[in-house]
């Protein structure tokens, strides 16, 4: 059981505890997990949505999913999440956008208080975004229980 | 969850002062980690589940936002691009043979199928593709089912539908439909048509505003079409003044009754003159004293009646065109809606090769032409709709009187689904007559009154056999035969054949009625009351190639009273006459002159009616703001153009001048028309319904009248903020717009600047106006020219949602593209499809 800074193999986490090339190492690493994450969970949720169809909460199981794969700190878990996620929907409201010069992202917007088609597709990204997130925070902190147990 | 226990182990416990892990009693805080990581696990997965279903729930009128946004799935998938093409091979499980379709510039399909079956299908199919959401929401309103869309606030328009009979009424045409096996066989395949797209449609198609109603599209069926075609019915024919009559009797008395209200309507321009070959005379009506005021009839919930529904057609012979063969024009008035409730097509199949416009909902073309022929609609505007006083036992309702004896009511339960409520049930009585629309349940809460409904559009019918007829008919005879099936909601059918013949018919079931009957709520208990048989189909008025080489109408009275039944009902009495007079003097017509006459802005009423007021108006009195209206009226030629501002101070004017005359005589009863009114003022110098009664001692004159409502009329002009430089444009006031069906702003088309308006031969009013201008100049390839307000789709991402409006508000047409052959497309923009039957 290692809840606290510097106790037992979780040494790396404590910043107090490490030498500079440990911290690079650790900076890297962290970096190199958020970012295979982050690309694994826009190809997941694109293969779900985009190729399969699947609703839109597909996200959600997926997002939990990863987090219980990839070991990662909760914040940076929603990071990846949040990114993933808002990256890909993002560009695909927009990649529409552009396809179809804003026809109904203009009346939507209009809808919606008279946002912008770019703003539109960014508050797009960014509902899906946040589900995204909160999924591989779920995830990541079913982690800790189950690994806890371990 | 995890248990709570305190004591539960020392292990997983951690003081937060001095950080020991074993039990030490004190002041100490301690944190149980574990349970601290599961609490902290299920509190996010408790938030993100919360989230998720909150985003994908509709709340209030807000459609689920997750899912909605979603841009795999949500409102981004119905964005469509110019360049969004169709799929040029599709594999569409249900049809018998491969098919193909031809899209033009304007996306109007051009079908051809190899079977009658197929033909349907594919019709089914495509107009499920564009429109589904319209079907869907008309399918819908003609039952009374939209609380199962839009939830409470639709349940009063679903409780008068039903109880006005609507889903009995389409019930019933099924069940009649199950007999004729042919037109059972194309609704059928119409329907599985519609099916096979909405089973093959993947998520993403799904229409935009299921979408935000958060709704799967429900299956088609026959029921679905029958109750369209009678939704169809009432819109036109659902109508009656029975209940402004009744109280208009009871304040005025029969004598003055009649004066007001001409059974016939003097100086009539009528659509078919006389002499009349009818079959029966009916001289010997055995015709009660009727005018026995009814009291009661309090302010009873009526559907909106709109008088600016209507429609113009007419056909000229080849003696008068330039090219010696026959044109015809037709342009329906109705809600000018979006998407617009027509949808352009082409069918070619065996025996059928038709061009027009269909419902969306309904197998066929309903307006439009063939190689040999072209017909066209407009209402008929009888009088099909009456109502009478029930009198039951006692309170059960369970009987009530007729002919002196006690008949048993019979019960149809309505059971209306409301969306995020209960189901309401209302029981609905029949009586022979109909249904008890109003009663001690439904009905004025201080007026309680019992009436049922006798209408024609309740009776069993077919009017698909008449469309079925007229798009393979090749000639005048197959026009009559196709016709007459047509019994409800009575239209004047105008046709022309490329062999030179021009016809119209007032065609549909009209009752026989004694004088003056139906005009009032009448006694349901009385055998005199009901109606007295049907006027036989033949004794329809109908002309054949008339002398002065064109036939028309644009709802105005059939004949004139020298025809041998009443023809109550209530009709137009202006565009006719300008359109009468255009044709009459015309020679060398060419396709042109008709859209110019479509589209002509010149109004009868305004120039019987202007002079009338300027000359009761006191000159030396007028406010110096109104003058310039006053000086653009004096010198205005009656034509309603856009930028005028002349019409706008008419319409306020004449408006004002006419409530005025009659709001204070006939508080809740119905007022003599306009027409009449000119025709009481011109015989009658001492206009005694001038005097406002409201002012007691004071006796007004009409010249009164007129200046009070010039002051009224300036007042508000002067108030309004769409002032442009020189005063309130006619467009301006008018304020023509396109409502999206579900009245979602963004989706509605404004600022459109044209002119027009009620009693105009261009009737663009600010709701409603011509949904479909078609011109069709018969000869060996018939050319033809057509727009309607709105576009094919009926997507707003979509470009074809408003890509014609802009067209049709210039008057301007596109030429129609009419296939001979699927071999030879002509050159131009055509996207081509083949459909494959499969799995």
């Amino acid at each position: 059981m290692h809840y606290l800074p510097g106790n037992g193999r979780n040494k790396y986490w404590s910043p107090g505890n490490e030498n500079r090339f440990e911290k690079h190492f650790r900076m890297s690493r962290s970096l190199k997990t958020f970012s295979l994450q982050t690309l694994g969970l826009i190809s997941l949720a694109w293969m779900g949505q985009g190729v399969l169809s699947m609703p839109w909460w597909i996200i959600f199981p997926i997002g939990i999913f990863s987090g219980v794969l990839v070991s990662n700190k909760p914040w940076q878990s929603f990071l990846a999440g949040f990114s993933a996620i808002f990256l890909l929907w993002t560009a695909a409201a927009i990649h529409i956008d552009l396809a179809t010069s804003s026809i109904l992202s203009k009346q939507i917007g209009e809808l919606f208080g008279g946002l912008s088609p770019v703003i539109l597709a960014l508050v797009s990204g960014a509902t899906g975004g946040i589900v995204g997130g909160l999924s591989v925070l779920t995830g990541a902190l079913l982690r800790g229980i189950v690994g806890s147990k371990r | 969850m995890g248990s709570f226990d305190l004591h539960y182990s020392g292990t997983k416990q951690i003081c937060f002062s001095c950080k020991r892990r074993d039990f030490h009693p004190s002041l100490h805080f301690y944190i149980l980690v574990p349970r601290m990581k599961k609490i902290r696990f299920l509190l996010v997965l408790g938030l993100n589940s919360a989230l998720v279903i909150a985003l994908n729930t509709r709340i209030g009128i807000l459609p689920p936002i997750g899912k909605f946004l979603d841009p795999f799935a949500g409102f981004w998938q119905n964005s469509e691009g110019q360049s969004s093409p169709y799929e040029e091979i599709v594999t569409v499980p249900g049809l018998e043979k491969s098919a193909r379709v031809f899209y033009d510039e304007r996306r109007v399909p051009h079908i051809f199928a190899e079977s009658e079956t197929d033909l349907y299908f594919l019709q089914g199919y495509i107009t499920a593709r564009e429109r589904l959401f319209q079907m869907q929401l008309q399918a819908f309103a003609a039952s009374g089912r939209l609380s199962e869309m839009f939830g409470e606030i639709a349940f009063e328009t679903d409780r008068l539908a039903r109880r006005r009979g609507m889903a009995w009424a389409a019930e019933r045409s099924v069940a009649a439909l199950n007999s004729n096996e042919k037109m059972m066989g194309i609704i059928q395949a119409y329907s599985n048509g519609v099916n096979a797209w909405l089973e093959n449609m993947s998520i993403r198609q799904i229409p935009l505003e299921f979408k935000m109603l958060d709704l799967k599209p429900e299956s088609w069926s026959p029921l679905k079409t029958l109750a369209l075609l009678k939704y169809m019915s009432n819109m036109l024919t659902g109508k009656s003044w029975d209940f402004g009559f009744t109280n208009s009797l009871a304040i005025l008395g029969p004598d003055e009754f009649k004066r007001l209200f001409p059974r016939q309507p003097d100086s009539q321009d009528v659509i078919v003159p006389p002499p009349y070959d009818t079959v029966e005379t009916l001289t010997t009506i055995d015709t009660p004293e009727f005018f026995q005021p009814v009291t009661g009839v309090g302010a009873l919930i009526q559907p909106e009646i709109d008088a600016s529904l209507g429609s113009n057609n007419w056909a000229v012979s080849g003696t008068k065109t330039k090219s010696g063969k026959p044109i015809l024009c037709n342009d329906p008035h109705l809600a000018l809606n979006l998407p617009s409730i027509w949808f352009e097509m082409q069918l070619h199949g065996p025996g059928i090769n038709v061009y027009g416009v269909a419902l969306c909902g309904a197998p066929g073309i309903i307006t439009g032409f063939n190689q040999n022929i072209a017909w066209g609609v407009t209402n008929a505007s009888r009088d099909v709709q009456d109502w009478y006083r029930i009198e039951f036992r006692d309170s059960s309702m369970s009987e009530y009187e007729f002919d002196g004896k006690w008949v048993k009511t019979e019960m149809r339960t309505e059971t209306i689904l409301v969306r995020g409520g209960q189901a309401v049930m209302d029981t609905v009585l029949y009586t022979l007559h109909g249904p008890v629309v109003y009663d001690s349940r439904f009905s004025d809460p201080g007026k309680p009154i019992n009436l049922a409904m006798r209408w024609t559009a309740h009776d069993e019918s077919n009017e698909s056999m008449t469309f079925y007829g007229l798009n393979r008919a090749k000639n005048h005879d197959d026009y009559r035969e196709a016709i007459s099936h047509f019994l409800s909601p009575g239209q004047n059918f105008v046709f022309a054949s490329s062999n030179g013949d021009i016809a119209i018919t007032h065609q549909g079931r009209f009752p026989v009625r004694w004088p003056w009957q139906g005009w009032f709520i009448m006694d349901g208990s009385d055998p005199k009351h009901l109606w007295q048989g049907w006027i036989p189909n033949d004794d329809n008025p109908h002309i054949l190639n008339p002398e002065r080489g064109f036939v028309s109408s644009a709802n105005q009275a059939p004949v004139t009273i020298t025809y041998s039944y009443d023809v109550s009902g209530w009709y137009e009495n202006f565009r006719n006459r300008r359109i009468n007079e255009q044709l009459n003097g015309a020679t060398g017509i060419t396709p042109e002159d008709m859209m110019q006459l479509q589209n002509d802005n010149f109004s009868w009423t305004a120039s019987m009616t202007a002079p009338l007021l300027l000359s009761n108006l006191d000159t030396g009195n007028i406010p110096e703001k109104g003058m310039k209206y006053y000086d653009a009226m004096r010198q205005w030629n009656y034509y309603f153009e856009p930028e005028r501002i002349a019409p706008s101070l008419f319409e306020l004017w004449s408006k004002e001048t006419y409530r005025r005359i009659w709001a204070d005589d006939l508080p809740d009863g119905e007022w003599p028309s306009v027409h009449h009114t000119l025709e009481l003022l011109k015989s009658d110098s001492t206009f005694k319904y001038s005097d406002d009664k409201s002012t007691p001692g004071n006796v007004e004159t009409f010249s009164d009248l007129v200046n009070a409502s010039f002051q009224y009329a300036v007042d508000s002009l002067e108030r309004m903020s769409v002032q442009s430089y020189d005063g309130v444009h006619w467009t301006d006031l008018k304020g023509t717009f396109l409502q999206h069906l579900m009245r979602v702003e963004p989706f509605n088309r404004r600022n459109i600047r044209n002119g027009g308006g009620a009693n105009i031969v261009n009737a663009t009013g600010q709701r409603n106006g011509p949904s479909w201008r078609m011109i069709v100049e018969l000869g060996d390839v018939p050319r033809a020219w057509g727009i309607i307000p709105g576009g094919q789709s009926g997507n707003p991402g979509s470009p074809f949602y408003d890509n014609q409006v802009s067209t049709w508000v210039a008057g301007e047409y596109y030429e129609l593209i009419y296939l001979i052959s699927p071999d030879a497309l002509p050159a131009g923009k055509w996207e081509k499809q083949i459909l494959e039957p499969g799995e």
